[in-house]
């Protein structure tokens, strides 16, 4: 309600309360089974494509459910292939994987975003142009994009190591994708290139929306750059990081195709990702049960880390 | 008058009922325009399916049937297979598989026999048997029942360049593991890579070590079923792996990451000089033209049966045609699959696809020298080979497989030895084989 005043939005409450005095009881009675009725197709598209596979997801994930043992049925074990995964040390593995994935590709596209989102902003010749040009990575699809990193980073006769060696940074082929450290180091760089434009547009909006009033009369109050940057600038650029990090956030906890073009989650399992993983015991191993559970795990993860962010831009400071 | 009211009222209720049943029966019963169609599932990506598709057009024309292609990739076919198996939709009529993938398959009740034990007209001749592979339908054939059609075949071979070979001063390719070595240190210098093999993570990577198991002459499974490749035998297999790229450095550190396209690349560009690799390569490599593909090893391509340690076997797998218990139309289904793996259909396959069908009769068309000059020996090699191949199909498949892949890993990257990533792959085996 706060935020609604605040933002100058008529809460629905408000609303009602305006019709009735204006129209009577009958006429607002005829309007919400009208909004009601204009509702109603979303609603029911929704529940049929969120709602049932999310519930359909909850209660497979507490049955086991082996697609190639149908002899088996489906017999409820409860918490079971949540247990099953917390003691599954491969799956320990694969969320802390994960969960460094995401603290790091994503930290580093804010920091590079927010880099280029001022660079862009700047007044140069053809910058309509170069905005559209660094888009190129990102719009590249993600199956594209891993199949030719994959190829540039080949040991053998990959374009990167052949660079390298002309320039005479490497004495031999280094197996970016077959070396433990290193694939899990190439598949984030490839995240960072593909993902950093889009969050050097968001930010780049959120840069835009800033009255220029407000940087001249940090100027005029005798703030140097990095004060007025720091003071002025990022504050107000905060509900931007805000939905930026959370896009993205969203998006790499839930990262699919670049690990499982790239390496298949190898060497051995240090590029498995949450995604990969769940998708391996759904449809290679037939494991409908613990495979749901997986899933429900990303679920949370992702639910707990959009609650965290939005609590976060709702706060006082996001608001000021 | 409450009489007539009454039956006037269950005259209304028959009458309704009979609507009902006339149009359930019509929703499941196939109409016939339904009949004149067939769902087919085929994996794209595949050398196969170049010809494959040709095939299904010239039947299309044949007999009037449409045939409603889905069309997918082989990253992830097995998984749209299942969904439309456990929704019932699509309800395909025939699906190209890997053998591979059927014992999984098989155990879902997915797939029809097609032996005539469910029904009589879904049966191989006994005159067609006879002119498959054995060993090809060994791999598809599981409790007793055949669940697919070969319709073509891959088995490993061994690739080399006759050109680097002449200036290297060797006459003839190795035939043991210790002269595997010895050529590909010889071979190996600059850029140039002495070997090359399929080594990724999962299922696919695997059978590079399946193979070597068999050549030092171990089982993956033992008769009861139970994990075996953790044998002395297994131990070897998989030393000799981490040898070729940790010891002897003649294959790229890379290896591990290495699937087909990895290897049939790096050999068509002249890395790798020598290469163990399915069939296709030399169609790649000897008829770039049409397969539209760039080789800069035409005319140099030797190709050789692998070397061995003790027993001088491949591995080998078909693409497979199956009949999902789904399916719309079955019988009419068996019909197009007889068609695909017709004598006729083999023969095209050879000369068209540069593919190997699974039946014998194929690989004595005196047309092949004709058409495909220089192919012979090709053909005449590859038939030696099938005859001792071992199938690369075990029980659960893709999670046995993954559990190995992800050990032998560890093992090429020496994080532990041989044999302790065998035996711990063995004990997850195990596991996975008893659920």
């Amino acid at each position: 309600m706060r935020l609604n005043a605040r933002l100058g939005v008529a809460s629905a409450g408000s609303l009602r309360g305006l019709a009735r005095a204006t129209f009577g009881r009958g006429l607002e009675r005829r309007q919400t089974m009208l909004a009601y009725a204009l509702v109603a197709p979303s609603l029911l598209l929704l529940l049929a494509v969120m709602v049932y596979p999310t519930i359909y997801t909850l209660v497979l994930s507490l049955h086991t459910r082996i697609l190639s043992r149908p002899a088996l049925g489906m017999p409820f074990v409860g918490l079971g292939n949540y247990v099953r995964a917390v003691r599954d040390p491969l799956f320990r593995d694969v969320l802390s994987q994960t969960v460094s994935f995401v603290a790091v590709s994503v930290g580093i596209e804010l920091v590079l975003g927010l880099g280029l989102a001022l660079l862009l902003q700047q007044e140069f010749r053809c910058r309509n142009l170069v905005r559209g040009l660094v888009l190129l990575p990102w719009m590249l699809s993600p199956v594209v994009a891993a199949f030719s990193w994959a190829w540039l980073l080949n040991d053998a006769y990959g374009l990167v190591n052949y660079l390298l060696r002309q320039a005479h940074l490497i004495a031999g082929p280094v197996a970016w994708l077959g070396t433990e450290g290193l694939a899990m180091t190439s598949i984030v760089l490839v995240d960072v290139w593909r993902e950093v434009p889009f969050v050097g547009v968001v930010l780049l909006a959120g840069l835009q929306s800033i009255p220029v009033e407000v940087h001249e009369a940090a100027r005029i109050d005798g703030a140097s750059r990095l004060r007025a940057f720091l003071h002025v600038t990022l504050p107000l650029l905060k509900p931007s990081i805000m939905i930026a990090l959370l896009m993205r956030t969203m998006v790499a906890v839930r990262v699919f195709e670049l690990p499982f073009i790239m390496t298949r989650g190898g060497p051995g399992s240090s590029t498995e990702m949450l995604a990969t993983y769940t998708y391996k015991e759904a449809f290679q191993n037939f494991n409908m049960g613990y495979a749901s559970g997986l899933a429900v795990v990303i679920l949370l993860v992702s639910l707990v880390i959009s609650l965290l962010y939005i609590r976060l831009m709702y706060s006082e400071s996001a608001l000021r | 008058m409450r009489r007539d009211r009454g039956a006037r009222r269950w005259s209304i209720a028959a009458v309704l009922l009979a609507a009902i049943a006339l149009v359930a029966a019509a929703a499941t019963s196939p109409s016939a325009q339904e009949q004149k169609k067939l769902a087919v599932g085929v994996v794209a990506n595949t050398s196969d399916y170049k010809w494959i598709s040709q095939l299904l057009k010239q039947y299309e024309k044949q007999t009037g049937v449409t045939i409603e292609e889905s069309q997918f990739q082989s990253a992830d076919y097995i998984a749209k297979y299942t969904m439309a198996f456990e929704a019932k939709k699509p309800r395909f009529d025939v699906v190209m598989v890997w053998d591979f993938f059927l014992p999984q398959m098989v155990a879902g009740k997915y797939l029809m026999p097609l032996d005539g034990s469910e029904n009589p007209k879904i049966r191989l001749a006994d005159a067609d048997r006879q002119d498959f592979f054995p060993q090809s339908l060994k791999g598809v054939t599981l409790d007793g029942h055949l669940y697919g059609i070969p319709e073509s075949l891959d088995a490993g071979l061994f690739y080399y360049r006759k050109d680097v070979y002449a200036q290297a001063g060797l006459t003839r390719p190795p035939r043991t593991w210790d002269e595997l070595v010895e050529y590909s240190q010889k071979l190996t210098k600059g850029n140039q890579w002495g070997y090359s093999f399929i080594a990724r993570s999962g299922y696919t990577g695997v059978v590079t070590f399946f193979e070597l198991l068999h050549q030092a002459g171990g089982t993956f499974l033992d008769d009861k079923g139970l994990p075996a490749f953790n044998s002395p035998a297994g131990v070897k297999a998989l030393q000799f792996m981490v040898d070729l790229r940790n010891k002897y450095k003649v294959v790229p550190p890379g290896v591990n990451t290495y699937a087909n396209p990895e290897v049939h690349t790096g050999f068509l560009n002249g890395t790798f000089v020598q290469a163990r690799h399915w069939p296709y390569l030399f169609g790649m490599a000897e008829y770039a033209e049409q397969w539209g593909v760039k080789s800069m090893v035409k005319g140099q391509t030797g190709i050789a049966r692998l070397p061995y340690l003790v027993k001088d076997v491949s591995s080998f797998n078909n693409w497979v045609y199956a009949i999902p218990r789904t399916a719309n139309n079955p019988e009419a289904g068996w019909e197009l699959i007889k068609f695909l793996t017709s004598r006729e259909s083999c023969n095209f396959e050879i000369l068209f696809g540069l593919d190997l069908p699974a039946r014998k009769s194929a690989y004595k068309n005196p047309d092949i020298e004709r058409k495909l000059p220089g192919s012979r020996e090709f053909f005449d090699l590859m038939y030696g080979v099938m005859e001792t191949a071992v199938p690369y199909v075990v029980p659960e498949g893709a999670p046995v497989m993954d559990v190995v892949g992800r050990e032998m890993d560890r093992a090429l990257l020496g994080s532990v030895s041989a044999k302790e990533a065998l035996d711990a792959a063995a004990v997850k085996t195990r596991e996975l084989l008893k659920r």
